[in-house]
């Protein structure tokens, strides 16, 4: 006869350990007599094995923290040659407004025209739109605090259809990523833009055009983020641990969109 | 033992912590990084290392709910989920057979945040009912009732399942 009745909260603090000497042996003498009771603890401590077990862990890169400072990681390092490349690039007029392409003007005209204050998350890109451009690489850029909210196909320069999918971030960022057939005004290397305060990043992968544009986000976040997402595009993959921290601590170091 | 160290030490525990909270590889990898970042910015680590282990998954914890709190999304429909008590009789009567690794693993990702949270606290992390209690800053008699009622509904989903693993057949050694 049990002293008192035996419960599945009490079988559990016994398969845990949780109970002292004296009731973990009342509770064995319980389970010893009655074969469910048994069958119970042999469940829970099956079920304890098998979820300790059943965890697979990723690779996960410590980062670093913001007071050490350390050399900068390979990713951030490239970012500021291509931030120089950048300022290089304004100082000698090369891509100023002026000689900006009808597609480059389209571009920018697109970018301001989608509402990044609109509610509602899109997860993926619909599949009518990315159908239009199956080959058309979409970021997942959660990593630097970019939520995808927002798709569509729109024309662009001479009659091209182009993928624009828009993200916004939680400090005021808002950036676009255009995908389209080659117009012939970018390669395989990055090629930076400015235009009053805005800046954006074209290149080209496969005979498709990628334009990453952006008004107010720091330049240096930018341009780490431009440089990832052209990586991605080539390898169509996404981002591995290693590119995801960089991105999380520039997003982390970098002032807010709207400061 | 530098903290880079020490946090290294409990990476695997802390991802698995991290899933149960987020239910999502990717979140689950975010949160880990966000937390060792903290903890390696922080200026006042615990030397003991009981003490370390809960102030690190207490970060953790923290930054989830910071995301949380920014998103403004909370699933108020799942906590109250993880309160209820679980149907049917109070004993569990499945087939032990059904308890794989891969059930499991399906299964838990249904569950809702707390009943995943506390599996992780106390069988992947491995926490004392009286550690998950301080964690969670509820009384130890709710981690012990939480904890049943979590792997009830546990095993209740595995047992539902009709996903099983299939046998291995073992190469004969023909020496």
């Amino acid at each position: 006869m049990r002293d008192r009745a035996i419960t599945f909260d009490l079988l559990n603090a016994y398969v845990d350990g949780e109970l002292d000497a004296a009731e973990a042996a009342e509770v064995a003498r319980a389970v010893a007599d009655d074969p469910a009771l048994a069958h119970e603890v042999a469940a829970l401590s099956r079920l304890r094995l098998v979820v300790t077990q059943s965890m697979e862990t990723p690779d996960i890169a410590l980062p670093q923290p913001r007071r050490r400072r350390r050399t900068l990681p390979a990713a951030a390092a490239a970012a500021a040659f291509l931030l120089f490349l950048g300022g290089a690039a304004l100082l000698s007029g090369m891509d100023t407004a002026g000689t900006q392409a009808a597609w480059l003007a389209d571009a920018w005209r697109a970018h301001r025209a989608w509402p990044a204050e609109q509610e509602r998350t899109r997860p993926f890109v619909p599949a009518r739109h990315a159908g239009a451009l199956a080959e058309a690489y979409v970021p997942d850029l959660s990593a630097s605090r970019l939520t995808l909210i927002h798709s569509e196909v729109r024309p662009l320069g001479d009659g091209a259809q182009a993928l624009l999918t828009g993200y916004r971030g939680s400090r005021g960022c808002k950036v676009s990523l255009l995908v389209f057939p080659s117009q012939g005004g970018l390669i395989a290397a990055l090629r930076p833009f400015r235009r009053e305060g805005q800046e954006a990043y074209g290149w080209q992968v496969g005979g498709l055009d990628y334009l990453l544009l952006s008004d107010g986000m720091e330049s240096r976040r930018f341009a780490l983020l431009a440089e990832t997402v052209q990586a991605g595009s080539r390898r169509h993959a996404p981002f591995d641990a290693e590119t995801r921290t960089a991105l999380r601590q520039s997003r982390d170091r970098s002032a807010p969109c709207n400061a | 033992m530098a903290t880079r160290t020490r946090i290294s030490n409990y990476l695997p525990r802390l991802f698995g912590y991290a899933l149960s909270l987020a239910g999502d590889r990717h979140q689950a990898e975010d949160l880990v990084q966000d937390c060792a970042l903290r903890a390696l910015s922080a200026r006042n680590v615990p030397t003991d290392e009981a003490a370390f282990r809960a102030w690190l998954f207490r970060i953790l914890r923290n930054a989830f709910f910071d995301q949380i709190r920014r998103r403004r999304t909370r699933d108020a429909h799942a906590e109250a989920e993880g309160e209820k008590n679980p149907p049917g009789a109070e004993f569990w009567q499945g087939d032990e057979r059904f308890i794989t690794a891969l059930t499991v693993k399906m299964e838990m990702t249904k569950l809702p945040r707390p009943q995943r949270e506390i599996i992780a606290l106390i069988d992947i992390v491995g926490l004392s009912y009286a550690e998950a209690a301080a964690l969670l800053d509820i009384p130890v008699g709710t981690v012990m009732s939480r904890i049943s009622r979590a792997r009830r509904a546990l095993l209740d989903a595995v047992g539902a399942s009709n996903v099983h693993e299939l046998p291995v057949k073992r190469k004969r050694n023909n020496n």
